[in-house]
C-alpha cells in the first residue's frame, strides 16, 4: 500500500514510509557540536537496525523561533549543514533539518533529505513554495493552533508547486496557555489525502513558555503518547534525543536520553507488530 | 524610513472609531504585511509601518529585521502565544516605536477568543495596543467542519469591540462584510 500521494514512500539510502514497517525521524534539538549529533546517530542507527525501524537522523542547526532572545540559535548554517551532510555520508542515512525562511529552504535542500516547516509557519505559502523547489520530501508540522484540515490545505499548496513527497506531522493542540494535548484524531484526518503521517512525540509534550522565558515539559507522558500513536497508525515516528537531556541547550524538558528512547523504541516495535497481526488478520 | 508616530483617524463610516483598516490589511498600500527578513526589499518611500502577523510573532529574523528597519512595527500576538510569551517577543522590538495587536487566542479547532486578562495584562503594560477583530472573527486557520455554527454569530464581533474599548484599545482592524450584521452596533 501506498501512503504518499504520488510517491512511494521512498528516500535515498534505504528508507521508505510505510505502515508495514517504522520509521523513526530522531536526534538532537540542536545540532550543539558534531560529536554530539554523532553520538546520538550511532546510537539510534544500531537501536533501529536491531528492531527493524527504519531511521533518518534529525537536528536543528538555526533555532530561530525561540521563545527568549536570551536563548541560543545553534550552530548556524555554515557548519550545520556540513554536519548534517557528514553524518548522512558517514553513517549512509537520511537526515532531515527545519527551516525558517525561504532562502534557508533553498540552501538546506542542497544538503537533507527532508525540509520540515515548523509548526508556527505550517501556512506560509512563500516557505513551503521554497522548500517544494528543492525537489525534496517536505515535513509540514502541525501548527498547534490549526485543525487537520489546514494542514490539508497546507499539503495541497505543496502540491501545486510542485511537492508530492509529503508528510504531515502531529505534535500538539493548544489547549489553554502554556499547554498541549495531543488530539488523536488528527493522525487520522491528515491522512485523508493519502499523505505520510507522522507523530512527534516529544513536542507533544510541550508546555510552551511555561518555564518563565523557556519552555517546559513533561517527559514522562512520552512513552504513553507514544505508544498510543503507534497503536493508531503511524507513517513515521519523530523524536528528540540527546545524551545528557537536561543540560540540553533547547527543549531541555523534552528530549530523551539515549536509554529512554530505546526503552520507547522497543515497545513501540512490539506494539507496532501487533497492529500489523491484527491489520493482517482482519484483512485475510 | 523614519521612527514616525502612526495616527488612528476616526472612521466616520464606523461609528469614528480609531481604524487601522476597514477592509484588510492587504489594502493598506502604506503597511507592509512582513513575514520574512528578505521581504524588507519590498520596502519604498510609502512604506510607513510593517505588520507582523500572529503566526510569524516568534521568528527573530523578522523581528530583528523589523527592528532594524527603523519602521513602526504592528506585532500581533500569535493566538498560541501567552501573554508573558508575546511580551518576550515585544522585547526583541527593542527601540521601535511597536503597536502591540491582539489578534484573540486559539481556543479548541477553528475559534478564537478574545481573552479580557490579556487585554488587561495590555492596558497594565502601557503599550498601545488595537485589536485585529477580522483575524479573530475570520482567521485564516480557522476551517473545522464540525465547528457549531452558533460560533460564527457575527455578533460575538460586536461583544469584542465593546470588550477592547472597555480596556482602552487605540485602534482597531475590523472586517467589513455586509453580509454580516455590521455596521458595529456601538455600545450606548
Amino acid at each position: 500500500m501506498s501512503y504518499a500521494y504520488n510517491w512511494n514512500g521512498e528516500l535515498e539510502l534505504g528508507v521508505k514510509f510505510s505502515r508495514q514497517k517504522m520509521t523513526l525521524m530522531a536526534g538532537p534539538c540542536m545540532f550543539e557540536s558534531y560529536e554530539l549529533g554523532l553520538q546520538v546517530a550511532l546510537a539510534l542507527k544500531q537501536a533501529c537496525a536491531q528492531l527493524n525501524i527504519g531511521y533518518i537522523f534529525k537536528s536543528s542547526y538555526d533555532k530561530a523561533n525561540r521563545t527568549s532572545d536570551k536563548s541560543m540559535r545553534g550552530p548556524g548554517a555554515a557548519n550545520g549543514l556540513l554536519w548534517l551532510q557528514k553524518i548522512r555520508h558517514d553513517l549512509q542515512i537520511p537526515v532531515l533539518t527545519d527551516i525558517h525562511s525561504p532562502a534557508q529552504a533553498i540552501e538546506a535542500g542542497k544538503y537533507v533529505d527532508i525540509l520540515q516547516i515548523p509548526a508556527f509557519l505550517c501556512e506560509q505559502e512563500s516557505l513551503l513554495a521554497a522548500a517544494a523547489s528543492t525537489q525534496k520530501a517536505v515535513q509540514i508540522k502541525k501548527g498547534q493552533h490549526v485543525s487537520s484540515e489546514v494542514m490539508r490545505n497546507a499539503a495541497r499548496l505543496l502540491q501545486k508547486h510542485g511537492c508530492h513527497k509529503i508528510l504531515l506531522c502531529e505534535r500538539g493542540s493548544v489547549y489553554g496557555y502554556n499547554n498541549l494535548v495531543v488530539d488523536y484524531r488528527n493522525l487520522l484526518e491528515m491522512g485523508q489525502d493519502n499523505h505520510a503521517v507522522v507523530f512527534d512525540a516529544t513536542h507533544s509534550a510541550q508546555l510552551p513558555g511555561a518555564a518563565k522565558g523557556a519552555s517546559s515539559g513533561l517527559r514522562h507522558v512520552i512513552p504513553g503518547l507514544t505508544r498510543a500513536a503507534v497503536a493508531f497508525g503511524i507513517d513515521g515516528l519523530f523524536m528528540e534525543v540527546h545524551p545528557n537531556p537536561t543540560a540540553a541547550l533547547s527543549d531541555a524538558a523534552t528530549q530523551l536520553s539515549i536509554p529512554e528512547a530505546l526503552q520507547t523504541l522497543q515497545v513501540c516495535a512490539r506494539i507496532h507488530s501487533a497492529v500489523n497481526n491484527v491489520e493482517l488478520e482482519s484483512h485475510s | 524610513m523614519k521612527n514616525t508616530q502612526m495616527h488612528f483617524p476616526s472612521n466616520p463610516d464606523f461609528h469614528n472609531l480609531p481604524l487601522l483598516s476597514a477592509t484588510s490589511l492587504h489594502a493598506e498600500k502604506h503597511i507592509l504585511n512582513f513575514a520574512f527578513s528578505e521581504q524588507l526589499v519590498f520596502c519604498n518611500k510609502n512604506t510607513q509601518a510593517l505588520y507582523i502577523s500572529g503566526e510569524i510573532s516568534r521568528q527573530a529574523d523578522a523581528l530583528n529585521a523589523a527592528r532594524d528597519s527603523k519602521l513602526p512595527v504592528f506585532l500581533e500576538r500569535g493566538p498560541f502565544l501567552s501573554p508573558s510569551d508575546f511580551d518576550l517577543a515585544l522585547q526583541k522590538l527593542q527601540n521601535s516605536k511597536v503597536y502591540a495587536v491582539d489578534a484573540g487566542t486559539t481556543f479548541g479547532l477553528s475559534d478564537r477568543v478574545l481573552d479580557p486578562r490579556t487585554l488587561f495584562l495590555l492596558q497594565q503594560s502601557q503599550k498601545e495596543f488595537g485589536i485585529n477583530l477580522n483575524a479573530i472573527a475570520f482567521a485564516p486557520e480557522i476551517k473545522w467542519s464540525w465547528t457549531p455554527d452558533w460560533l460564527h454569530d457575527s455578533l460575538f464581533v460586536n461583544a469584542y469591540l465593546k470588550m477592547a474599548q472597555a480596556f482602552g484599545a487605540h485602534f482597531f482592524i475590523v472586517p467589513q462584510n455586509h453580509n454580516l450584521d455590521l455596521p458595529i452596533r456601538m455600545p450606548q
